[in-house]
């Protein structure tokens, strides 16, 4: 797998929160760079800036100082409006709490992505029973989130971020409400996609499940990168 | 899809969006009832002007006033005999008229003394039917006076008693004449019951020394109303000089009422609108933030603010359509069902009475006013949802993902 092209490129990133008394520093400044296919997973402790890392990088949260760039944006640039755009054609985001809308059904959740994008009604069904069947979820694409599974609904919330067919997926402790064996099948489904699709995966996590399968391991403490290895 | 999304979502949580239907429905029954109801208590109102009082139009000497000067008369013209053949006239009748006084052994009181001819005024006033006691103008030597129910209480005096009339002549010198009751009458208005009483044209006409052709007042009754504007020219041409008014003009007071009414109900309107919005407000406002999270993924995966501005809006353009018009065809059928049957308030008839006002009302509404509410309540449904969407475009992504 070619590894040449950054995708994530975050320079000096500090997040400060004014807390009730004390300013609080979630990450200070953090120098990120992912190249493009890369299955990287940021550790740490709870409270370590982990998942205001993911979000600082997704573009959900503007940072104190620094900046991302990401595919070559540089998203603390952009202004609101362009800023959800580029989420919506380029970031493919995985919540811990599945965060599916729950009105819709499994199939529509994957595809109102692409409806956002406006892509014509054809490539979007074709694309939907693509991502269904590479989730193995066909049986139950018709059913709305309540009547699945955690596992079940997790692998929709994974299919839902691809269907954009972004170049980033952001993860933020997708196996943290999932049994081991789900939890398993998950990270197996990823990293297959990851490998076919070549898409860059950062998750945060405290899971080491998916730390033994993360080709980078990123570790953070109080916000700060203390290491950053690639095993095996 | 939002369309989707929005309809689906307003079913989230059924009995709150069934009772805010619900409230829609009622609130736009009310209004719409209400109007209905006060429309037709005022086309009672007008059918009574029109059809028991002044008629369309009334003809005047110049110089007739409210004090009535018996002199200020006008007299028929062959022109006069040929509007009662013309298709757009239903009726006319001419009518003497004096002011004075009525007094009976134990009580006295103002009154206007008409002279009519009784079987045109029959037509005219439907005054036959008003009666409750006696008959109408029977063969008689002895003059006769038809006076209403409200004069002989407060006169007390019976059928086929006598009350004295005194009146100012053409000449100027005071004249009395004692009348025998002939019969009793009850109209709608029990202010003109107690002042008018009725005699024939030619008993108040040898009063008067006057001949049989004199009038102080001509009353026309349309069958075309809408030919009032032709007919009144008509007869300003044939009586040149004279006064010649339609109701509009005799009853300014009606007119005020009828041109008011659109601005008295609209207020109303607008009063159960804007209750209904507090409630819109409410609902809304707790359906947002009950799924700040939700809508804070939304965000996340790309949908901009236009369009979750747009999704709170349609949810509350779908409570309204679901509500609007149940409201309004629970309304049409309302008023349509107690217009045919009309509503008794012969409880409260006396009340109205004094105010002109009969005792059954048909409540009655153009069909436009129903659109103009509906519009109104979607209107009303729009603005009212502004504030919560805007409160949803106001939640920043990453607060709303980190509620659980």
């Amino acid at each position: 797998m070619e590894q040449n092209t950054t995708v994530i490129d975050a320079h000096e990133l500090t997040k400060i929160y004014n807390g009730r008394q004390v300013p609080v520093k979630a990450i200070d400044g953090v120098h990120l760079h992912l190249e493009e296919g890369e299955f990287a997973a940021v550790v740490g402790p709870s409270g370590s800036g982990k998942s205001t890392l993911l979000h600082l990088i997704g573009g959900l949260d503007t940072p104190t100082s620094g900046n991302v760039v990401l595919a070559g944006t540089e998203i603390t640039r952009l202004s609101e409006h362009k800023l959800i755009d580029f989420r919506l054609h380029h970031i493919g985001f995985v919540f811990q709490a599945y965060n599916l809308v729950p009105v819709l059904t499994a199939r529509e959740n994957i595809g109102f992505v692409m409806q956002l994008q406006g892509l014509p009604r054809s490539s979007i069904n074709k694309r939907v029973d693509e991502l269904l069947a590479q989730v193995d979820m066909i049986e139950k694409a018709d059913v709305k989130p309540a009547k699945l599974s955690g596992g079940q609904q997790q692998r929709v919330a994974v299919a839902r971020a691809l269907a954009s067919r972004p170049r980033i997926v952001l993860a933020d402790e997708p196996t943290a409400n999932l049994d081991s064996v789900n939890a398993g099948k998950l990270l197996d489904l990823m990293a297959r996609l990851n490998r076919e699709e070549h898409i860059t995966f950062l998750f945060s996590t405290h899971d080491p499940r998916v730390i033994e399968k993360a080709r980078r391991v990123i570790t953070l403490v109080d916000g700060r990168v203390v290491s950053d290895t690639r095993p095996g | 899809m939002i369309f989707f999304i929005a309809w689906r979502n307003i079913w989230r949580n059924k009995t709150r969006s069934v009772l805010v239907a619900g409230s829609i429905a009622l609130g736009l029954w009310a209004g719409a009832f209400v109007m209905a109801f006060a429309w037709g208590l005022y086309q009672n109102n007008i059918h009574d002007v029109i059809y028991r009082q002044y008629s369309h139009i009334q003809v005047h000497h110049p110089q007739f006033n409210p004090d009535m000067d018996p002199a200020a008369l006008l007299s028929k013209s062959p022109a006069w005999n040929s509007m009662r053949v013309q298709p757009e006239v239903q009726s006319l009748t001419t009518r003497l008229m004096v002011s004075g006084m009525v007094q009976s052994a134990v009580a006295a009181g103002g009154c206007v003394l008409l002279g009519i001819h009784p079987s045109e005024e029959a037509i005219q006033t439907e005054l036959e039917s008003l009666l409750v006691q006696g008959e109408y103008f029977p063969l008689s030597k002895m003059p006769q006076v038809l006076i209403g129910a409200k004069l002989s209480r407060k006169l007390k005096v019976k059928l086929h008693q006598k009350v004295v009339v005194s009146f100012s002549d053409t000449a100027g010198n005071i004249s009395a004449v004692a009348l025998r009751i002939s019969g009793i009458y009850r109209s709608a208005n029990a202010a003109l019951d107690e002042r008018m009483l009725y005699t024939e044209h030619q008993t108040l006409a040898g009063l008067l020394g006057l001949d049989s052709n004199s009038f102080h007042e001509a009353a026309i009754l349309l069958r075309q109303p809408d030919k009032l504007d032709a007919v009144q020219a008509q007869l300003a041409s044939m009586f040149p000089g004279a006064r010649v008014q339609n109701w509009m003009q005799l009853s300014p007071e009606t007119d005020i009422v009828i041109s008011s009414f659109n601005l008295y109900m609209y207020i109303v309107i607008g009063i159960i609108l804007l209750a209904l919005s507090f409630g819109i407000v409410n609902t809304m406002l707790m359906a947002v933030l009950e799924r700040v999270r939700e809508i804070g993924v939304l965000q996340s995966i790309g949908m901009n603010k236009r369009r979750i501005f747009f999704m709170i809006m349609l949810e509350t353009l779908f409570l309204s359509l679901l509500g609007s018009p149940a409201g309004l065809f629970i309304a049409r059928f309302t008023v349509y069902y107690t217009g045919f049957y009309g509503i008794d308030l012969s409880r409260f008839s006396e009340g109205f009475s004094q105010y002109g006002f009969s005792a059954t009302v048909h409540p009655v509404l153009e069909t436009s006013r129903y659109y103009v509410i509906g519009v109104m309540s979607l209107c009303t449904a729009l603005l009212a949802s502004a504030y919560p969407a805007y409160r949803a475009l106001q939640l920043k992504p990453v607060e709303a993902v980190r509620k659980i």
